[in-house]
Formats: structure tokens, C-alpha cells, sequence
């Protein structure tokens, strides 16, 4: 039983600390992922709670089939952001509002220079085909393997690769292109 | 060889996402570094911006506490449930007391009476619980699947009628009905190995936050695309038998909420 089914299957059975571990290794990646989608600090924030309130209410009839947890956590991320923005009756935002960065040092013209650089990969990103910036969002947002983003998305780790692959080809040419 | 290229990039994205720098990555593979080298500046401006992305620490703090809380509020209720032994019991109680409503009901006529009556009507709580009896007692798992699609369809047609009538209460209440039932025949036995709980957990809480924040025409757009979106997931892995039945409903959702929300438009 690898590290992560001792977890998930503790957590299944109301285990504290394992739901804990599980909660805690994936609570930065999920609001990063939802951030960087959204481009708002208090919608992501709220979101990031909704999706561990879904998480707790459905994770005591989820059954191990070897698939990655944050596969199934990032499924349930993806369509609360889905049905955000379903209902906000909106596309995703370009531009977002300032952002919470982890920069060492807090000069603030480093900040607003940071900012404006996340814009345009966050605008760039957004002007790629649906399944590439999918496939960036997860991969370099969430930081998840290329495992967890093919099983996320219900696609073959070979596609995955070759959407990456095509994708940040893509974001390079636009990020060529005069601001 | 292309796909050689996607693999061997990608093995250089896991590093940098792991916060290797790019030119140590490039460096071990000269040859490639000038297709390479250029998309792995683009990946490492990415990572660098995106991976600057973090929670405040006062939305962590809270929400670690907020989080806590719920976790053992609801560890709480799952331990003062009853025990699997009273849970059977009561399981065989409610059978066969569901069989005798269903006999008597059937016996006293009134069963017929209660089909075709309308949620405001005076027979309705009897045809619900008579529905609800039927799918308990159903006699396999494809039975009792076929039952909850066909009520779904009833729920459908209610839902028509009261909307004719201008009742959009009632009729975003059944809209909810069709989704639990959707939902309830997903998690029955005969869908054990689809891996549709999150899909499932997302529909319901999509519902859930439909009544409160919505407009009507959202609300009911909601539920039809959750119920749709479970119903896809189903047909794909339902025995052959079930198929025709969730296309019908399918077919049914999209023309009668489509048909709802243009009867109470014209209504207000």
C-alpha cells in the first residue's frame, strides 16, 4: 500500500491526522489553481473553502482505484470553478486584482512589476486552445504531476505531454508579441 | 522522435517544478538545447510567476481552524448515527412497511387515484411515498435504476405543468427532485465502478447553491446541466438494457426545462 492509499483510506475512515496531511500538501495548489483561473484574491478564497467543504462532505464514499487523490480533488476544483463561473454569468478573468505574492523581499515596485508580469502570463495563458491552458493551469499552477493532470482530465499521459509541450510552444510566440 | 521531444521535455518541466534551475537542465543535453532551451525559459517564467501565487496567512490560519471544525462537527453526527445492527433492522422495518402501504394503497383504490396528482395536490405525498416504496422493493439493481429514471420523467412532466401554471416554486423544487434522483441512481450498486463522485458532489452542491444565489432561469439551467452531466457519465458505462431509458430522460430534461423556463417567462 503506497504512502498516499495509507492516507486517503485513513482519511475515508475519519482519521484526523490523515485527513489533515491530505488537507494540508494540497491547500496552497488548490487556491493557487483557482487564483490564477479566476484572477481574485476573495473569490479564490472563498472557492478554496467550497472545495474542501465538498471534499469533506463526499471523501467518507470515495474508493481507491489507484487513481492519484489530487486527481480527484482537482475534478472537484475544476467544476466548482466551472459552476462559479457558470453562475457569475462570466469568462474568466484577464486582468486580476492585486495579488498575494510570496516575494522575500517586499519592495513594493517589485511587487507591481511581479504583478504585471502574472498578468500577462495569465492573459497569455488564457489565449491558448481550452485543453492546453487546462493542461498548463494544472501542471504549472498546481504544480500536479503528468499522471494526476491526464487522470484529472480523463486523458492519456501521451496527450497530456504533447498538450504541454504545444502549449508552452504557443505561450512563448504570444509572449513574443509586443504587451 | 516528436514524441521523444514531449517526453524529455516533460521530465525537465517535473525538475523545474520541483525548483531545479533551467540551465542545469539544459546543459546535460546540448544538442537539444536550442529547441529545447527557448520553451524551457518559457516554462520557468511560468513556474516563477505562477508558483509566486500563495494564501494569505490569515486565510490559511482560518481557514485550517474552519476546516478543523468541520471535520469534527461532521465525524460527530457519523458517530452518534445508529449502529449497523439497529440501521439493519430499521432497513428490514421500513421494507415491510412500504410493502403493506403498497397493498393497502393498491387494495383501497387510492393508489390509482394518487398517479396522476400534482404536487399541490391533495394525493401527491401518497404517489411519493409510493415511488419511494417501489424503488425499495425493486427486485435487482437494473429494476430500481429503470424506477428512478422513470420517476425522473414524472418529476419532468410536473414540473411542465406547474410552470403552465406559473408556480415557480414548486417548479425549481421538483427541478432539485430530478437532480436527487439522477444523483441517487448514480450511486446505486448498478453504477459502483463509475468513479463519478466528485461529479456528483459538485452537481449537489452546485443545487445547493442554486435556491439561494440564483436567478429562476439559472437555477433551473443549473440543475439541467448537473443532471445532464450525471446522466452522460451514466450512459457510457450502463448495461445496454438502461440505455434507451437515459436517452429518453436525456431527450426529456433538455425539452422540458427549456420549455419550464419559457412558461414561467411568459407567465411573470
Amino acid at each position: 500500500m503506497s504512502v498516499e492509499q495509507d492516507l486517503v483510506t485513513r482519511a475515508v475512515q475519519g482519521d484526523a491526522d490523515a485527513f489533515g496531511q491530505l488537507y494540508e500538501s494540497n491547500f496552497d495548489r488548490v487556491y493557487r489553481y483557482l487564483y490564477v483561473r479566476l484572477g481574485n484574491q476573495a473569490e479564490a478564497e472563498d472557492l478554496t473553502q467550497e472545495v474542501f467543504a465538498n471534499v469533506l462532505e463526499a471523501i467518507g464514499s470515495l474508493k481507491w482505484r489507484n487513481v492519484p487523490y489530487a486527481s480527484w480533488l482537482f475534478r472537484i476544483a475544476h467544476n466548482k470553478m466551472i459552476d462559479h463561473i457558470r453562475r457569475e454569468k462570466r469568462v474568466e478573468r484577464v486582468d486580476s486584482d492585486e495579488t498575494v505574492l510570496s516575494l522575500d523581499d517586499p519592495d513594493p515596485a517589485e511587487i507591481a512589476e511581479h504583478n504585471l508580469q502574472l498578468e500577462r502570463v495569465r492573459h497569455n495563458i488564457s489565449r491558448l486552445s481550452p485543453a492546453q491552458r487546462e493542461v498548463i493551469w494544472l501542471r504549472f499552477g498546481a504544480g500536479l504531476s503528468t499522471t494526476e493532470v491526464a487522470s484529472a482530465l480523463g486523458k492519456s499521459t501521451g496527450t497530456v505531454k504533447a498538450l504541454q509541450y504545444n502549449g508552452i510552444a504557443s505561450l512563448r510566440k504570444l509572449m513574443e508579441q509586443p504587451a | 522522435m516528436t514524441h521523444g521531444m514531449h517526453e524529455l521535455f516533460d521530465q525537465y518541466v517535473d525538475r523545474l517544478i520541483s525548483g531545479e534551475e533551467t540551465a542545469v537542465c539544459v546543459v546535460h543535453d546540448l544538442d537539444l538545447s536550442e529547441v529545447l532551451g527557448p520553451l524551457l525559459e518559457t516554462s520557468t517564467l511560468v513556474v516563477q510567476q505562477l508558483g509566486a501565487v500563495e494564501p494569505s496567512p490569515e486565510f490559511r490560519q482560518a481557514s485550517r481552524t474552519w476546516v478543523r471544525s468541520l471535520f469534527f462537527s461532521r465525524l460527530a453526527r457519523k458517530e452518534s448515527r445508529p449502529g449497523f445492527l439497529f440501521m439493519w433492522w430499521q432497513r428490514r422495518w421500513v421494507t415491510a412497511m412500504a410493502t403493506v402501504l403498497v397493498v393497502c394503497l393498491a387494495g383501497m383504490g387510492l393508489l390509482a387515484a394518487s398517479v396522476d396528482s400534482l404536487p399541490n395536490g391533495f394525493f401527491y405525498p401518497m404517489k411519493t411515498a409510493t415511488e419511494q416504496a417501489r424503488v425499495m422493493l425493486a427486485v435487482s439493481d437494473l429494476d430500481r435504476a429503470q424506477l428512478q429514471l422513470q420517476f425522473a420523467e414524472c418529476r419532468l412532466d410536473e414540473m411542465t405543468t406547474m410552470a403552465s401554471r406559473g408556480d415557480s416554486d414548486t417548479v425549481v423544487l421538483l427541478a432539485g427532485e430530478v437532480t436527487q434522483l439522477v444523483a441517487q441512481m448514480c450511486t446505486g450498486a448498478l453504477f459502483e465502478s463509475l468513479d463519478i463522485d466528485s461529479e456528483i458532489a459538485g452537481v449537489l452542491a452546485a443545487h445547493s447553491a442554486a435556491d439561494s444565489e440564483m436567478s429562476l432561469e439559472e437555477a433551473l439551467s443549473t440543475d439541467r446541466a448537473g443532471a445532464l452531466q450525471l446522466l452522460q457519465c451514466a450512459l457510457d458505462s450502463a448495461p445496454p438494457e438502461l440505455r434507451p431509458t437515459i436517452e429518453r430522460l436525456m431527450a426529456a430534461l433538455s425539452r422540458d426545462f427549456d420549455a419550464s423556463i419559457s412558461l414561467l417567462e411568459s407567465s411573470a
